[in-house]
């Protein structure tokens, strides 16, 4: 028997992103979810499933909703995409009707979260943290230069992301970033941890998302205020701690492996893919991306940005919000690139590409340590 | 490093083989020699680390084969001064009363 098809019936980000001081992490989650419940003409009452990263049970009062299905998977940035899967999974075997997936962070202001604290305690605090590592961005680039030296590649390589995104985000009035930059503006902008600048690691900004999924025939009763998106496909990978216990400092399997399981159970390849997003923490992130998934052979990224592929007018439109480092970063951006893609399969877009069929969504968790990746398509 | 008979070097250190599940395991000592995987330069401090940047922070391919996260010294800190692929050597040093593994160019005598 085929299972049946599950829809994304709302989608919407909070009122404000980027610097919202007066709103906490769990109203911005609770606020982006009453926003894509009204979407589908829904309320809190209509959920019995919710998912996110912050407390289920916490979430779940907030809403205003006893749910029979909770998902708390916490695996970094990537956990939306993760929620998602799983909640095709609950709603295709009847565990929930209408599942909620909540995001809010106030990464930048800090209202309403605990303070921010490292974990020395787990592999990566043990082994990598204690050398003097302030940040993600001393972290996650660590294999970056491996990737660049394999392929003869320089330092612009990573330049050319942060341009192609730039593009993209000059026509979002909700991006952070706003500027269309060349590769000389990357470049002088200030070190952070060589060979990233600035404008190629991301900011850290407040935010919220939710997305409201149901099946296919509850979806033919509501109220839409927008078409549905099918979840045509989903795949995950942990793959293990962090960026120095990679397989392979040039390549990320759970990159490779999620993206494989997404492609095969969307019953789709490479070719039908008419949207890209792939999440970028950093500028090496969508270079390890098109590459890992397959939209091009290895080493062969860069080329293919600078070529204009990627940009707007191009053969695979790539971070059309402008990506974490362009639009907007909460710590967990997962929920952003699925909202983009939603926008972009509703033709809602400030950046709208013209007749998009299918999206595909790849989410990185951690530092390098998971992955999780949706195909979209229209119904 | 723990090391299991069949299956060898287990790092992070585990009190089981990750492959086989054998516990507990005999720790080894390793040749303290390896690798400059990949790196970077850090322009903003760590934890403990207000008074030394910029400095390097570099995956080191051990010569056992176990890879480890380690600052390199004993060169200046420009990415002139590392390639991938150079031959480093373990020392060690007392940070805070935690002696930790760091690196140095093969042959170098600095200690920090
Ligand atoms: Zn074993």
């Amino acid at each position: 028997m085929k299972a049946e098809e599950i829809v994304i019936v709302g989608a919407s980000e909070s009122a404000e992103i980027g610097i919202v001081p007066d709103v906490s992490a769990m109203g911005l989650a609770i606020d982006s979810a009453l926003r894509a419940l009204d979407d589908a003409g829904l309320t809190p009452a209509d959920v019995d499933g919710v998912a996110g990263t912050m407390h289920p049970a916490e979430l779940a009062l907030q809403l205003g909703t006893r749910p029979r299905y909770a998902d708390g998977t916490n695996v970094g940035g990537c956990s939306y995409m993760l929620h998602v899967r799983h909640a095709v999974a609950a709603l295709q075997t009847g565990m929930a009707s209408v599942v909620v997936i909540m995001h809010g962070e106030s990464g930048r202001s800090r209202v309403g979260v605990p303070a921010m604290s490292m974990d020395m305690t787990a592999a990566p605090g043990q082994f990598e943290r204690i050398y003097g590592v302030a940040g993600t961005f001393s972290m996650f680039t660590l294999p970056v230069m491996a990737y660049l030296t394999k392929y003869g590649l320089d330092e612009t390589a990573l330049a050319e992301v942060s341009v192609a995104q730039s593009r993209w985000a000059a026509q979002h009035p909700r991006a952070l970033r706003q500027k269309v930059l060349t590769v000389d503006d990357v470049l002088s902008s200030s070190m952070i941890s060589w060979p990233f600048r600035v404008l190629e690691c991301c900011p850290l900004t407040d935010g919220g998302g939710a997305l409201v999924l149901t099946t296919a025939s509850r979806a033919a009763d509501m109220d839409l205020k927008y078409k549905p998106v099918v979840v045509a496909g989903t795949g995950s990978l942990v793959e293990g701690a962090g960026s120095s216990f990679m397989e392979d400092l040039t390549s990320f399997r759970a990159f490779r492996e999620s993206s494989a399981e997404a492609f095969r159970s969307a019953d789709m390849n490479v070719n039908d893919i008419d949207h890209l997003m792939v999440y970028d923490a950093y500028a090496h992130l969508p270079l390890y991306g098109l590459e890992d998934l397959g939209f091009v052979g290895k080493g062969e990224a860069t080329d293919f940005i600078r070529s204009g592929a990627t940009s707007p007018g191009g053969s695979l439109p790539m971070n059309t919000n402008g990506g974490g480092i362009m639009y907007t970063h909460t710590g967990m951006y997962g929920m952003f690139a699925l909202q983009e893609a939603v926008r972009q399969m509703r033709g809602t877009s400030p950046a709208q590409v013209d007749g998009v069929q299918t999206s595909f969504v790849q989410g990185v968790g951690g530092m390098f340590a998971a992955a999780g990746a949706v195909v979209l398509r229209q119904p | 490093m723990p090391k299991c008979e069949e299956h060898g070097w287990v790092f992070p250190p585990r009190p089981h083989c990750p492959t086989c599940g054998t516990r507990p395991l005999a720790w080894q000592q390793l040749s303290g020699r390896g690798t400059i995987a990949s790196f970077i330069i850090s322009h903003r401090p760590g934890m403990g680390y207000q008074d030394e940047v910029p400095y390097f922070i570099i995956i080191v391919d051990t010569a056992e084969g176990p890879r480890m996260v380690g600052n390199l010294y004993g060169v200046p800190v420009t990415p002139e001064s590392v390639t991938i692929g150079m031959p480093v050597e373990v020392f060690f040093e007392d940070r805070e009363g935690v002696n930790v593994p760091q690196w140095r160019p093969l042959g170098s005598t600095v200690t920090a």
